[in-house]
């Protein structure tokens, strides 16, 4: 049975994790809880039409747009905050291998559901406002359109208050980050005494917080960039016939990349028909699997223009900068009109 | 060889494209760089003795406006680019653009040259050519053309827009190709002929005539009940609504998606891509 009935409950209870108040928690009937996360959700849908990915979701007291999931065994573990139809956030005190399960099942297996995929731009906001210090970073490279044996694999995961001890780590990071795509970063606010751990996939995890309250904030603040993003290129879509434009880092090898896409392998999940060859550019068209959206990709050694026909969820572009980056074109932006854009 | 309608396609692509930037490779798109940031396609517009005319692209800004003639056909287009002259800016405020108080640029845009009198011409080749530049009055967008000149036009995005009214059989199962993958994600996806029609005209849907529309739905129609009875009878099968959707037992597999890319290139004339061609060691 749920023992969160509203959002205060709610707040109580993160606050009370926070603090390591043995006594509030026990009030939710839980002796502790892993560190808070929270997960962005790209959605065209309604509540009532998706689902839960414990349970089902109960509606929180007088706090229109707040689920809790009541579930047999784990109630009170997932906190739904949909008071956006756009972007979603859902805070999860479960494990974390659970919690990373649970919600991309339910994202694979919903139609109309995306993450919100963070782009480099995103995952760097914070480098120029005051008081916000990088303390860590993830850089991945997974090499997918070579074989399992020829590929160069690259993984990297460090903190930076540790490069102190270790000189030239810094210099790795820096080459490290602006070759590949970067998977997650860590930044640490001083005043509040906020560090929270931001993944390309649009999670966000709590490394330490003093207040429930900055959680929330620093959450919002993304999932509103990130809506107003959206917004921004769906009017793009609709009003110009212009493409996107992905750069990448990485020199893309067409020849791999037509294989792979033509069966609809591989991390991209793209199934793409080639429709135009040249030694040096190809065009594509044919589905994004993450939707079954159209796309047509033509792809060059080190861009990719992204057209989205009709109504085609410009989630497209994040989703195709971000899983390409991470698999075979190394760093990538988003541009239209020569300008960034998602960021 | 391109069809004609694949050229007529191709010339709406590069025309488009003018109109913006990129990147990598470097593009500016001359209409782009001369501040017209906003345009339309497709627009209905008259002059003061009531003439109506329907214009392929317009756009303006604050101190100038142009009028798009895209053809691929091999007239002149002298009399009708006359008669856009004659064209009030007042109809621009019908199109949600701005009103300068002037006369339009006024150009054609083709593949090939043609004497289309004294009218700029753009051409879309492989390069951008521009022809008559002196009778662009829009100093800025003079200045653009010019400029822009010899940029490589081949490697520019794709459009939406995959099919245009009179294409004929083969351009059409070009055109609607990556819809029939579409309905490998099961039930859910399932379409009727006309809705193959309609996302595959994209923008350009609400701008073609009723008859035009019914006619592309016909022979959609007959390509797909032959697609579904033959080529793809594994896969796909008309229910008795009429939407072709796959079968219940069609399983989305990586072996399964192979196979059919295998029929839809044959099907759509994609396959023997000419980049093979490069893939053997050159022999001296």
């Amino acid at each position: 049975m749920s023992k969160v009935s509203s959002l205060d409950d709610f707040k109580t209870l993160i606050q009370a994790g926070l603090n390591n108040n043995d006594k509030s928690l026990g009030a939710f009937g839980k002796l502790s809880i892993p560190q808070p996360k929270a997960y962005l959700i790209e959605t065209n849908r309604k509540t009532t039409e998706v689902g839960c990915p414990l349970g089902s979701w109960k509606p929180l007291d007088s706090s229109s747009g707040w689920y809790v999931n009541s579930d047999e065994r784990e109630s009170d573990s997932l906190f739904l905050d949909a008071t956006s139809d756009r972007v979603w956030k859902i805070y999860s005190i479960l494990d974390v291998e659970k919690s990373d399960y649970l919600i991309e099942d339910w994202v694979k297996r919903t139609k109309g559901l995306d993450h919100c995929w963070l782009t480099r731009k995103h995952l760097l906001r914070w480098e120029k406002i005051a008081g916000w210090d990088q303390r860590g970073i993830g850089v991945k490279f997974l090499d997918g359109l070579s074989s399992i044996e020829d590929a160069s694999t690259f993984s990297l995961k460090a903190w930076h208050k540790a490069d102190e001890r270790l000189p030239g780590l810094d210099k790795i990071i820096k080459i490290a980050k602006e070759n590949f795509a970067i998977s997650s970063i860590r930044w640490e606010n001083r005043s509040t005494e906020l560090i929270a751990e931001w993944y390309s996939t649009g999670k966000v995890t709590i490394n330490r917080a003093v207040d429930v309250e900055d959680i929330l904030l620093l959450t919002t603040e993304m999932a509103i960039k990130y809506q107003e993003d959206l917004t921004e290129a769906t009017g793009l879509r609709d009003s110009k016939m212009g493409a996107f434009e992905i750069d990448f880092s990485q020199r893309v090898d067409l020849d791999a990349f037509s294989a792979k896409v033509e069966q609809g392998i591989g991390t991209m999940k793209l199934w793409l028909m080639e429709t135009e060859t040249r030694p040096d550019f190809r065009r594509f068209r044919g589905v994004d699997m993450h939707n079954w959206d159209r796309v047509m990709l033509d792809v060059g050694p080190n861009y990719a223009y992204l057209t989205i026909p009709g109504r085609g969820c410009v989630n497209a572009a994040p989703r195709i900068a971000s899983v390409q980056g991470l698999d075979n074109a190394g760093k990538t932006a988003i541009m239209f009109d020569g300008v960034e854009v998602f960021g | 060889m391109a069809s004609y309608y694949e050229q007529k396609l191709d010339t709406w692509r590069k025309t488009i494209q003018l109109f913006h930037n990129y990147n990598r490779p470097r593009f500016r798109g001359p209409f782009l760089t001369a501040g017209f940031r906003e345009y339309k396609i497709e627009q209905k517009m008259g002059d003061a003795l009531g003439s109506k005319y329907s214009i392929d692209i317009v756009a303006s800004n604050k101190e100038s406006w142009i009028i798009v003639e895209i053809t691929t056909n091999g007239d002149s287009k002298e009399p009708k680019l006359m008669e856009y002259k004659n064209i009030h800016p007042s109809f621009l405020g019908n199109c949600d653009l701005e009103i300068p108080s002037c006369q339009a640029d006024v150009m054609t845009s083709r593949p090939q040259p043609v004497n289309d009198g004294p009218f700029c011409q753009i051409i879309v080749g492989t390069n951008l050519e521009v022809k008559n530049v002196s009778f662009i009055r829009f100093d800025k967008l003079r200045e653009a053309l010019v400029d822009a000149s010899g940029a490589d036009l081949s490697k520019l995005p794709s459009l939406s827009v995959t099919l245009l009214p009179d294409f004929n059989t083969n351009d059409i199962r070009k055109g609607i190709a990556d819809q029939v993958m579409q309905l490998f994600e099961g039930e859910s996806r399932k379409k009727r002929p006309m809705d193959i029609v309609d996302e595959a005209l994209d923008k350009i849907q609400d701008k073609i005539s009723g008859n035009d529309r019914q006619n592309l739905i016909g022979k959609v129609q007959e390509l797909m009940d032959s697609l579904v009875n033959h080529e793809l009878k594994d896969y796909l099968v008309k229910d008795g609504l009429g939407y072709y959707v796959a079968k219940e037992d069609c399983s989305d597999h990586p072996a399964t998606r192979k196979k059919v890319m295998g029929v839809l290139k044959d099907w759509a004339g994609y396959t023997s891509p000419q980049s093979k061609l490069f893939d053997f060691p050159q022999h001296s």
